[in-house]
């Protein structure tokens, strides 16, 4: 038999057992050893349903997915404190003076110990 | 009547009659207008798509990836989204499908995760179905990716050819070929005693 009839006839006895049905095949039919395959993959692929917790949380994104996170309306109060439009010059302003400042000392420090250091020697 | 697990879930796509099927023509065309309806299509195939991705990937944490991704994409698409006169499964499976082909250039993609086995039939039982399910699920990790994906739409999601050949972009008699191929490696790599016992 060619293997396309081979395989039509695979494909005819699993419609068939799938669907609770005898599979037309004789006892001693090339097929039964795949059809033994066949009821151990239909008995060993359990069925593995979405666990609760997660259909859950996944059903009510899907249902309003613009929401914004849950941690946003908690720390509202806080993420606030300051317009958000000042905040982060205000922050930037404060760090650039303070690297120019350590800057600034770092560099007299250094010259005013090398003069120290000509002075002495 | 819908396939129902022991759990009470469905997990196989539904054989729908002609009616179901408007019905559901009509459940499509409603989450369009409203998003709303979307969780009726959402409750009637998050089980079966998870349990298709759970068995595709072997990880509980990528299943959960694959089903929100895919419903996600599923949403988005759904204002263009035309009926074709086949269940809205069909699409799913077919996305969550694209997901996974594209989650598994991410390694690495299959944990074999083992699943916890059920006591109430006793720890010697649960010990058999532990061992079998492990055998099987290295058994089709080393499946090619269409195999695999041909079994579990099969065995699993119970379509039938003309339906995986849609899913997976394939024609009937390509599907019916890795099917064959698939099972008849399985068959060589799984304990003859374990297939047979």
């Amino acid at each position: 038999m060619s293997p396309e009839g081979v395989m039509d006839r695979l494909s005819a006895a699993l419609d068939l057992v799938l669907a609770g049905s005898p599979s037309g095949l004789s006892e001693g039919d090339e097929l039964m050893q795949l059809l033994g395959t066949a009821a151990f993959l239909r008995e060993s692929l359990t069925p593995m349903p979405a666990a609760e917790p997660f259909r859950t949380s996944l059903r009510d994104w899907l249902e309003r997915p613009s929401r914004p996170p849950w941690w946003q309306h908690l720390a509202g109060s806080l993420r606030h404190r300051w317009p958000v439009a000042g905040r982060r010059p205000a922050v930037g302003v404060a760090l650039g003076a303070g690297v120019a400042a350590a800057i600034v000392i770092g560099v007299l420090v250094f010259r005013n110990r090398r003069t120290a250091r000509g002075v002495a020697g | 009547m819908p396939f129902v697990t022991a759990y009470g879930f469905r997990t196989r796509m539904r054989k729908l009659n002609p009616a179901e099927l408007d019905a559901e023509r009509l459940l499509v065309e409603e989450a369009q207008r409203d998003r709303a309806a979307f969780g009726e299509l959402y409750e009637r195939y998050v089980d079966a798509i998870h349990s298709f991705a759970y068995h595709q990937t072997g990880s509980a944490q990528q299943a959960e990836e694959v089903t929100a991704e895919t419903f996600e994409r599923a949403l988005r698409y759904l204002p263009g989204y035309r009926w074709r006169g086949v269940p809205y499964g069909a699409l799913l499976y077919r996305v969550a499908a694209s997901v996974i082909s594209r989650q598994r250039r991410r390694p690495p993609w299959l944990e074999l995760a083992e699943v916890q086995p059920s006591l109430d039939s006793g720890p010697e039982q649960a010990l058999l179905e532990a061992e079998r399910d492990w055998c099987l699920r290295r058994a089709l990790a080393g499946l090619p990716d269409d195999q695999r994906m041909v079994l579990v739409l099969r065995f699993d999601a119970g379509l039938h050819n003309r339906e995986i050949a849609g899913v997976i972009g394939r024609s009937e008699g390509a599907v019916k070929a890795l099917t064959f191929r698939a099972m008849t490696t399985l068959r060589a790599r799984l304990e003859p005693e374990e297939v047979l016992s």
